[in-house]
């Protein structure tokens, strides 16, 4: 037969039996095709009658409609055809809208596209022509609010994926912009919900009282307040001044405040439930029940294809049902939780603090993209123009300070700590470049970890890159430092030093040591991640914990060791020494970089490792009673307490887990077999690809498969499965004791309630206490094993306790 | 799909008849097609593609709801794969010379099946 489609006419002949009978004869599997088209294209094609890919399935009405000439309608035809009104809306109509329109910006914020959710209301696409002065604020201020979240906040911390959120497609809708602004917005709907309290007013005071219509516009005031509110706050984030582009700092106050009128308004709000029979009624007047005949004035008002021609080809084609108000409604109070929890970060002074923060915060809230891209805009304001190294950490304090002070707290370099010695210029420039350069791997660490989980563990494996780099530049940097000290010391007339302390101070390689701490927690973190994930199988476990253990947990141990010593063994001489030379330079620091961040200390004096005032004037002999950083009282030689015993608890744990895996391999306890016929499946293969992040570091070394093996051999493969057996219990009972005491320690000191998401480094509470149950599971078990139990029982492993350790089971 | 093994089982005769198949549908490949499915749709496309099950690949594929030739509207919809079991009618334009910028020199290529080798790559352990 002939057929002409557009410029092309095409004769066709049925081959529909002629090709199935070919095609059976074909052998299963072959494929028959061209040679210059792969396979590879292949699988770029689209599949059709697939729901999840083929858009073009549903929708067969729609050019049902479209060929019989009803053509997509826009507003002025509508109006025009008196389809849809535009002037003097009902509060019930008003409720309805308001409800859909919120609706579609929560299926937005989920991830769907404009064109698909806010643009489908017929309203938004031509505002200036709507009467109705509630709808027209109201169209406007969803404009308006979706643009704000997208331009200012999502686009800004960009952090989706390109399958979450589609960010720059805008399909040539009218944003607006230069219409009305933000403000303008917020003051028209107060005027709204100003006249409308006093049509309430009127109302209630009418002889014959209409209550179902007092009861919508008091419903309409609320959710026009809650609007208003609402668009407040999130006008409060990432706010640009306009005047100068800088950032203005956030208020969180403010923004709390409002968080709780919200709050207050979501209570009172009923959400509204469209239905078709007039004589149904709310449960418990929970909702607000809108018939369909009192919303016919506007039935066209949503029109799923309005878009339809815009969308691009593989794209969904529509959304079948938006979400009920009530689902929003909770949505929109769980937000609020979110928002008031995330506001926390404001109070995170150093990195460490910060950085437990954010871990804390993706593991127990699991914050959507929103949130998410509001922390880091929270904690990183973006800046026009500025990279993310350059930015400042609430705005207000830079980056390269903030590490700096880290340093110091951590480590008491004297080149952060003397007040008074003077540093040629050259130092100066070394230290503020390798500062400089530090700023980059460490704000990017806080945008990973804004990222989702599954990118989280992938960016931080390029961060250990960023990071192996750095690490380079700090023993650089050591090494200049070394030599520069020893001419200083040696010119100064620092006779009361002790010549002991001198020599720590000459031996330690501080920068290096400071990276060094920092890359590590990023690779315990990346491994534990994995767990988190479920993404080792059960050959790899005993690598992991053996990597984990033996070489990533060890070295942390000794960095914290050579800290802790430091900071005791340094910290009188260094206070010494300032005060020393205070009378003489007259109180002026000469010392650069102290004075740099000399505002950070005096903020936090208290946590300060050189509390060095005034009545401190014998440090040596006096335990001064202060606060650390988490506000527990500690004396002077608990630096670090918790974090090392957390990593004792680890290392203590790893080490079991390790030594048990290799008895119950011996015995064939285990319920694989490796083989090596498939490649992936090659000790060797999976080794090299889990650990691959780690091997450009220079600390810790990279341990290649063939010394792993090796040592493998020394340190477990030459004892026999019960003594592997009591070393594991050993080693889960010193776990359990390091992790108990330090949970007495928390809850000992006079504290308010810790709740239970307290996180140390990477460790919270509730990890801690599921640690602890763990350890005791697993010593029973092997006592079991070790007095020889059931010797043809293979062992399973249970990770449901917690993620990080599973428990044994027979 | 085959272990290459299998190859060796399979008898001459269905040889030679599977040989006859791949001449005849090679002739069928780059040429226009129309391929109305069971929900009303009618894809026209280059065959590019396909096998035992009849799932097709068409290249430039444009999608039409009832008849193409009244239809101003059509989705492009680019590279489409067909699942055999949705097919109702297959049409072909023989006479056309190859509009695509594939090579019009069917007789010179030469048919490759492609046996893919799928890597075991399983993560589980049982």
């Amino acid at each position: 037969m002939q057929e002409t489609i557009g410029d092309t006419t095409y004769n066709w002949t049925d081959v529909t039996t002629e090709f199935a009978d070919l095609c059976r004869n074909l052998p299963v599997g072959e494929v028959l095709r061209d040679e210059d088209f792969t396979l590879f294209e292949a699988m770029t094609a689209l599949e059709l009658m697939d729901p999840k890919m083929d858009g073009g399935m549903s929708i067969k009405n729609h050019f049902h409609e479209q060929k019989h000439g009803n053509r997509t309608l826009t507003l002025p035809q509508l109006i025009e055809k008196k389809l849809v009104k535009t002037s003097s809306l009902t509060p019930t109509e008003l409720i309805h809208l308001f409800d859909q329109l919120l609706s579609t910006f929560h299926m937005w914020l989920d991830g769907h596209s404009l064109a698909l959710t806010l643009y489908t209301c017929v309203y938004v696409h031509d505002i200036p022509i709507i009467e109705d002065y509630p709808l027209r604020t109201i169209c406007y201020t969803f404009v308006k609010l979706i643009d704000y979240i997208r331009e200012r906040i999502l686009l800004k911390a960009g952090l989706f994926e390109e399958e979450d959120f589609s960010g720059t497609l805008t399909y040539n809708f009218p944003f607006y912009r230069d219409t009305i602004k933000d403000q303008t917005c917020l003051s028209d709907l107060k005027k709204c919900e100003d006249e409308l309290n006093k049509r309430l007013r009127s109302l209630k005071h009418e002889s014959e009282l209409n209550q179902s219509e007092i009861n919508a516009t008091q419903q309409l005031i609320h959710r026009i307040r809650f609007l208003r509110l609402f668009f407040g706050v999130t006008l409060r984030f990432n706010e640009a001044n306009e005047k100068t582009n800088e950032q203005t700092y956030l208020n969180s106050e403010e923004i709390l405040k409002n968080l709780k009128q919200i709050d207050e308004l979501l209570l009172l709000i009923r959400p509204s439930h469209v239905v078709e029979d007039e004589t149904t009624t709310s449960p418990d007047n929970a909702e607000m029940i809108i018939p369909i005949s009192s919303l016919a004035d506007i039935a066209r008002s949503f029109d799923p294809y309005y878009n339809y021609r815009q969308l691009p080809p593989a794209f969904n084609r529509f959304i079948r049902q938006l979400i009920l108000p009530s689902c929003v409604y909770t949505f929109l109070g769980s937000i609020c939780q979110q928002l008031r929890r995330m506001l926390e970060v404001n109070d995170k002074r150093t990195l460490k603090q910060a950085f437990e923060f954010f871990l804390e915060y993706s593991t127990n809230e699991k914050p959507s993209l929103f949130i998410r891209s509001l922390l880091l805009l929270s904690y990183l304001p973006s800046v026009q123009g500025c990279l993310l190294s350059s930015r400042k950490i609430f705005g207000q304090i830079s980056f390269a300070e903030q590490v700096k002070y880290e340093m110091r707290l951590f480590i008491v370099p004297p080149l952060l700590t003397l007040k008074y010695i003077a540093i040629d210029q050259e130092t100066i420039n070394y230290g503020e470049n390798f500062f400089q350069r530090a700023c980059v791997p460490f704000s990017n660490l806080f945008y990973s970890l804004c990222n989702n989980r599954a990118r989280t563990r992938e960016k931080l494996s390029n961060l250990l890159d960023e990071f192996s780099v750095l690490q380079d530049e700090s023993e650089k940097l050591d090494q200049w430092l070394h030599k520069y000290f020893l001419q200083h010391i040696l010119q100064a007339n620092l006779s009361t030093l002790n010549a002991q302390t001198l020599l720590l101070i000459e031996k330690t390689s501080y920068f290096f040591q400071f990276i060094l701490h920092w890359t590590l927690l990023i690779m315990e973190y990346y491994l534990l991640m994995g767990f988190d994930l479920s993404l080792y199988s059960k050959r790899e476990l005993y690598d992991v914990y053996f990597y984990f253990a033996q070489i990533i947990l060890f070295t942390h141990i000794n960095v914290y060791k050579t800290s802790t010593n430091l900071l005791n063994t340094t910290i009188p001489m260094l206070i010494q020494t300032n005060q020393k030379h205070q009378q003489i330079s007259k109180n002026q620091t000469s010392n650069i970089f102290v004075q740099q961040f000399s505002s950070l200390v005096q903020q936090h004096s208290n946590d300060d490792p050189l509390m060095d005032s005034a009545n401190d004037s014998n440090p040596g002999q006096k335990k001064n009673k202060r606060k650390n950083l988490n506000g527990l009282l500690s004396t002077n030689t608990d630096h670090h307490e918790q974090e090392v015993a957390l990593i004792h608890g680890h290392f203590a744990m790893s080490t079991a887990m390790h030594r048990c895996l290799k008895a119950l391999e011996l015995e064939r306890r285990l319920r694989f077999s490796s083989t090596d016929a498939n490649y992936f499946l090659r000790d060797e293969i999976r080794y090299r690809h889990r650990f691959l992040p780690f091997a450009n570091l220079c600390a810790p070394p990279y341990m290649p498969h063939a010394d792993f093996l090796h040592i493998q051999n020394l340190s477990d493969n030459r004892y026999t499965p019960k003594e592997l057996y009591q070393d594991a219990i050993n080693n889960f009972s010193q776990a359990k004791t390091y992790f108990e005491s330090y949970l007495n320690r928390l809850t000992a000191s006079k504290q308010q309630t810790l709740n239970r998401t307290f996180t140390t480094n990477f460790t919270s509470l509730a990890d801690v206490e599921s640690y602890i149950r763990i350890a005791k599971t697993n010593c029973v078990v092997l006592k079991l094993l070790l007095s020889g139990h059931k010797p043809e029982m293979k062992i399973d492993f249970d990770f449901t306790l917690h993620a990080h350790y599973p428990t044994l089971k027979l | 799909m085959t272990d290459s093994n299998e190859d060796k089982l399979i008898s001459n005769e269905t040889d030679a008849q599977s040989e006859r198949t791949r001449q005849k549908i090679h002739q069928w490949l780059n040429k226009p097609m129309r391929v109305s499915i069971v929900d009303g749709r009618v894809l026209i496309g280059v065959l590019l593609c396909t096998d035992r099950d009849q799932n097709l690949i068409l290249g430039n594929c444009n999608e039409y709801i009832g008849s193409p030739s009244e239809q101003e509207e059509f989705r492009a919809l680019g590279l489409a794969l067909i699942p055999g079991q949705h097919i109702q009618s297959i049409y072909i334009d023989e006479g056309s010379s190859s509009t695509t910028p594939h090579s019009s020199n069917p007789s010179h290529t030469s048919i490759t099946t492609t046996k893919d080798h799928i890597v075991d790559d399983d993560k589980s352990d049982d």
